[in-house]
């Protein structure tokens, strides 16, 4: 009886030997590929540690980045991919990566996954929620009074983000990281179809679509920017004049102008006027302006938790004069913040993400 | 020396009249200056019992629209205005008449928002339902007009009424590549009840009232600067001489290197925060070469009244822009 136990027990210990090596031999085989950063987006560079098990009974490991293919040498080992569309000429929103290694006794193991690069930074990338406004320099120092007390009405009543710069308008602001860590960029100056003019010198017009302000921005340099003000003539211009580009056109990412930059990476909404604006000053005991109380009932319904679209349509239709080509209001936006307020958080996104395509609307007051 | 001298003195006066931006005023602008004053108008005093009156029942009717004392409601109060809003799912709608459908029902929660300040009233719905309908305009003045007289929002006096109407539209459209122009949908339809005293607009007072074109429920109103008057009060200002006139609408153009010429002169009235006053009314053109651009344009609003009492509320603290970095 003894015996036959003992049989039974070196039995089960064969059987749980052969039932296991296998497991424990093919625990101990593989490629595994990890990517830095966690979750890259367009523009960035993207390092994948790449890590054979047994590399040294392996016949042979290869990793396939969207098809292109790079030998393993050894393990661990890094492969660089730049995803920068003005490096590699091409504009990746997604990223296919298979890895896989044979071994010597003939078994294979593979590893795969898609990167989603369309899929951007969430609403802040830190917890502080910020906003700066600029006002661009003028030869007209009445306009360019008027500009600052208007701004300087906005910093006095906004309060739902902290404010961290108020100061001049520079050309230099659309082409650097002014907006790194913003969610909320103002710009006020004056304006023309998809233009900017950030100074007083004919110098410093900025042409927006040649720039762009979301955090897919430009290769390596992110800008984060949410919310886009342009208080300026013309700037979103929605016309379609022969030669000029229409403002809504420059959020798409056609094969013509993919590989340019675009004021739509990333950004949720870009707020403005169609074409001119017009602001009423008042001379009794002293001068103000409508534009004065346009910006205090702007500030007011953002931070009441107004949707953005209607916080500044709202604003102009009750405080400023609306005639035919004067003060009317526009609002670019994708449909997923079309509700949105200055407090909801939602990642960004670009072309090639289905909350992007074809889900650009714009709002606008016009003079029936 | 003396040809020098007067060389200097010559460019020294000349070089501002060379940086200084001019308005021109035609001899039939002046004219038109001219006759305006010697126009009498009368001011008046503004009737603040009847003010109170009238936002008590705005105030009671925007109290009916939710629940602005719940727990999600929040709040901004400052000196001089409160402003609530509340989020809701239940749609409420306005209705004006009987014969009105049903109301937009809404698939998500929507705010509402309600501002008080000591001469505005406004209520909005965050309801912006896209619609490919549209109402004609006397329609939705009709509805504004029902709405604002059967809650007794605005005092109409034979002297002070609702002058004219003005129609704006809130337009969404779906943006497409070129060469496709989708067709614009209606998120709503503006009514502007324009103010005139004597005859002559209240540049600063306006009723507005938003109307859904396919549900025809009312989706916003906004009673901004109108305050009944004391009619007893009429009382006509002294009024600055033509000199001192052209002097004020030249000083606020002097400092733009561009020049204006004048569109429109219109005599009109403002509402201060105690009386409302004759007041001139200056908008402008630049004169610029064809492809040049535009720059943005400041009309003008001035006092003709002299020697009144006039209160413009607080003045708003304006800070300094900070040095650049």
């Amino acid at each position: 009886m003894r015996v036959y136990r003992k049989n039974r027990t070196v039995f089960y210990f064969r059987t749980l030997i052969l039932l296991v090596f296998p497991l424990l031999f093919f625990y101990g085989c593989g490629i595994q590929i990890g990517h830095e950063p966690d979750f890259p987006r367009q523009g960035e560079k993207i390092t994948f540690n790449v890590r054979v098990k047994k590399f040294s009974k392996a016949e042979y490991a290869k990793v396939w980045i969207n098809g292109d293919e790079t030998l393993i040498n050894q393990s661990p080992q890094k492969i660089y991919f730049d995803t920068c569309k003005f490096q590699t000429g091409k504009y990746y929103t997604k990223l296919n990566v298979k890895g896989e290694v044979k071994y010597n006794n003939g078994k294979i193991k593979d590893q795969d996954y898609t990167l989603d690069l369309t899929t951007g930074w969430a609403d802040r990338e830190d917890t502080a929620q910020t906003y700066s406004i600029f006002v661009a320099h003028d030869n007209d120092s009445d306009f360019e009074t008027m500009l600052d007390e208007a701004a300087a009405e906005f910093v006095d009543r906004f309060s739902a983000y902290s404010k961290s710069l108020f100061t001049w308008a520079s050309p230099g602001y659309f082409t650097t990281g002014i907006g790194q860590g913003r969610d909320l960029l103002i710009f006020l100056g004056h304006g023309n179809h998809h233009k900017y003019k950030a100074g007083s010198h004919n110098s410093d017009w900025v042409d927006l679509s040649t720039v762009a302000f979301g955090d897919f921005s430009i290769c390596d340099m992110y800008t984060d920017v949410e919310y886009l003000v342009l208080f300026s003539c013309d700037t979103l211009c929605m016309d379609n004049y022969s030669g000029v580009t229409p403002f809504g056109e420059l959020w798409f990412n056609n094969h013509n102008n993919r590989l340019q930059k675009r004021p739509f990476m990333g950004v949720h909404e870009i707020l403005g006027f169609n074409h001119f604006w017009t602001i009423t000053e008042t001379c009794f005991l002293a001068c103000s302006d409508d534009g004065d109380d346009f910006w205090g009932a702007f500030a007011d319904y953002l931070d009441g938790g107004t949707c953005v679209r209607l916080a500044w349509l709202w604003a102009i239709m009750d405080e400023l004069s609306i005639e035919v080509g004067e003060n009317e209001g526009v609002v670019f936006y994708l449909l997923e913040y079309e509700n949105d307020s200055v407090y909801d958080t939602k990642n960004d996104y670009i072309h090639g993400n289905p909350k992007y395509d074809g889900m650009g609307y714009v709002n606008y007051i016009v003079v029936n | 020396m003396k040809k020098q001298f007067i060389l200097i003195l010559i460019i020294l006066i000349l070089y501002p009249m060379a940086i200084n931006a001019d308005l021109v005023l035609s001899d039939k602008d002046q004219k038109e200056i001219k006759e305006i004053l010697n126009k009498p108008v009368n001011s008046y005093q503004l009737d603040i019992k009847k003010k109170a009156d009238i936002f008590k029942k705005i105030d009671a009717w925007i109290g009916q629209q939710g629940d602005w004392s719940g727990k999600g409601v929040k709040q901004i109060k400052r000196d001089e205005y409160l402003l609530r809003r509340l989020v809701t799912r239940k749609n409420s709608p306005i209705l004006p008449g009987a014969d009105m459908p049903d109301g937009i029902v809404p698939k998500v929660p929507f705010g509402m928002i309600a501002l008080q300040s000591d001469a505005k009233r406004i209520f909005y719905k965050e309801l912006t339902i896209p619609t490919s309908k549209k109402m004609a305009n006397d329609k939705v003045e009709e509805r504004g007009r029902t709405f604002i007289e059967r809650n007794g929002f605005c005092l109409q006096t034979e002297i002070d009424k609702i002058m004219r109407t003005r129609f704006l539209l809130l337009q969404r459209q779906k943006i497409m590549e070129q060469g496709v122009q989708p067709r614009a949908k209606t998120l709503s339809q503006e009514v502007i009840f324009v103010r005139e005293i004597d005859g002559l607009e209240v540049f600063n007072s306006k009723q507005v009232v938003s109307v859904h074109p396919d549900s025809e429920e009312i989706l916003a109103y906004r009673s901004l600067n109108w305050t009944p008057i004391d009619n007893d009060s009429a009382k006509i200002p002294a009024y600055f001489d033509f000199k001192e006139v052209i002097e004020k609408i030249k000083k606020a153009y002097e400092k733009s290197p561009y020049t204006f010429e004048i569109k429109k002169i219109q005599l009109g009235l403002y509402q201060a925060k105690n009386i409302i006053f004759p007041a001139l009314k200056i908008c402008v053109n630049p004169i610029i070469e064809e492809n040049a651009n535009k720059p943005p344009l400041k009309n003008l609003v001035i006092s003709l009244a002299k020697d009144l009492n006039i209160d413009f509320g607080e003045s708003d603290p304006k800070s300094r822009i900070e040095k650049s970095p």
